[in-house]
């Protein structure tokens, strides 16, 4: 296989940060030759176990995520009955409860469990960065943070899913859709926790902000609110939930929110960079690549475009 | 080419997709109410 510059850059930096031997790296480049240049030849050759197969996420990402993601359910399904609490269905949910004051306690409650999660992850990652930077091994390009190459990505699997181009474009750690995703996911939380302190604390708010803007701030939070909490909803279950449960290769589910591992086929097809780094650090995956471009006959097979 | 799920893993997995299901009829529950009551 021909490495893109972009590719080369990742590999060779992935060699210095582990201090391969000049034995490892010569496995590493024998390997690498012998890719082929359809990727899409690999992933739909390889074998994957449904669970994972390459570490991904840490123990602290998958706690927050399961912190998150039942934080939200339980906000959104105690926010509907406070905000229409009016309704047939809404009055009963109440009572069960113990009353419209209770399910408000329990909403803040959850509102505050999220907002812990909200902290810990940002604790996470910046001393994560930190001790990688340390390290001298932090590589921005493998963060959740935008860089320009994502809007080349965004192009080239565009024209892929339109049928201008074989294969998909070969992207890092994270890929344009997912950092669109967590920075919205970024956004709709804030404007949760802001809004949601109008509500809790108006008189703070309005000592805060000048005498002009204070009501129409706490009316403009009032409409936020709920209109935010229903697009987060949309989102997390038109675009989100398909993206993990149903898209193809994806189905039924995407097992790395339990076990922080992402199948060897997935790796390959949507995040190339990352698995350029397996190749350099487990050299059991390069006997694996050996054995079935050997067994399958792969290497030279060119993309068709 | 993907190994097959175990029984506990396709009850697992199934059952996760069942109830992100049920929770997009709630979404779509919630969007009529909004276009509905405001």
């Amino acid at each position: 296989m021909k490495l893109t510059q972009e590719a080369r850059e990742v590999l060779d930096t992935a060699k210095r940060h582990n201090r391969v031997s000049p034995e490892e790296e010569r496995d590493i480049e024998e390997v690498v030759a012998l890719l082929p240049d359809d990727r899409s030849m690999l992933y739909k050759n390889v074998d994957s176990n449904p669970i994972g197969d390459f570490y991904r996420y840490n123990i602290h990402i998958r706690i927050q995520h399961l912190l998150i993601f039942s934080t939200f359910l339980l906000l959104a399904f105690t926010g509907l009955p406070i905000h229409y609490n009016t309704a047939f269905w809404a009055e009963p949910f109440n009572s069960v409860l113990g009353g419209l004051e209770v399910t408000r306690v329990i909403h803040r409650t959850l509102a505050a469990a999220m907002i812990f999660a909200m902290v810990y992850h940002f604790v996470t990652i910046g001393l994560g960065s930190l001790l990688k930077l340390r390290a001298r091994v932090f590589e921005l390009r493998r963060t959740i943070l935008p860089v320009w190459k994502d809007i080349s990505d965004f192009k080239e699997d565009m024209q892929f899913f339109g049928g201008k181009r074989t294969v998909r474009p070969e992207m890092d750690k994270f890929m344009y859709k997912q950092k669109i995703h967590y920075f919205a996911a970024g956004f709709g939380n804030t404007v949760m926790v802001i809004s949601g302190s109008t509500f809790l604390f108006p008189d703070v708010w309005a000592s805060i902000l000048p005498l002009e803007m204070a009501s129409h701030f706490q009316e403009m939070m009032r409409l936020s609110h709920p209109h935010e909490a229903l697009l987060a909803l949309l989102v997390i279950a038109f675009w989100h939930w398909y993206n993990v449960h149903l898209a193809p290769g994806r189905f039924p589910m995407q097992w790395t929110f339990l076990t922080g591992k992402i199948t060897r086929e997935h790796q390959i097809e949507e995040h190339f960079l990352e698995y350029l780094r397996c190749i350099v650090t487990m050299p059991e995956e390069r006997s694996y690549l050996r054995k079935l471009i050997e067994s399958k006959k792969l290497w030279g097979t060119q993309p068709h475009d | 080419m993907r190994a097959e799920l175990k029984p506990w893993q396709k009850v697992l997995a199934y059952g996760s997709l069942v109830f992100v299901l049920a929770w997009t009829v709630f979404g779509l529950y919630a969007i009529w109410l909004m276009l509905t009551q405001g």
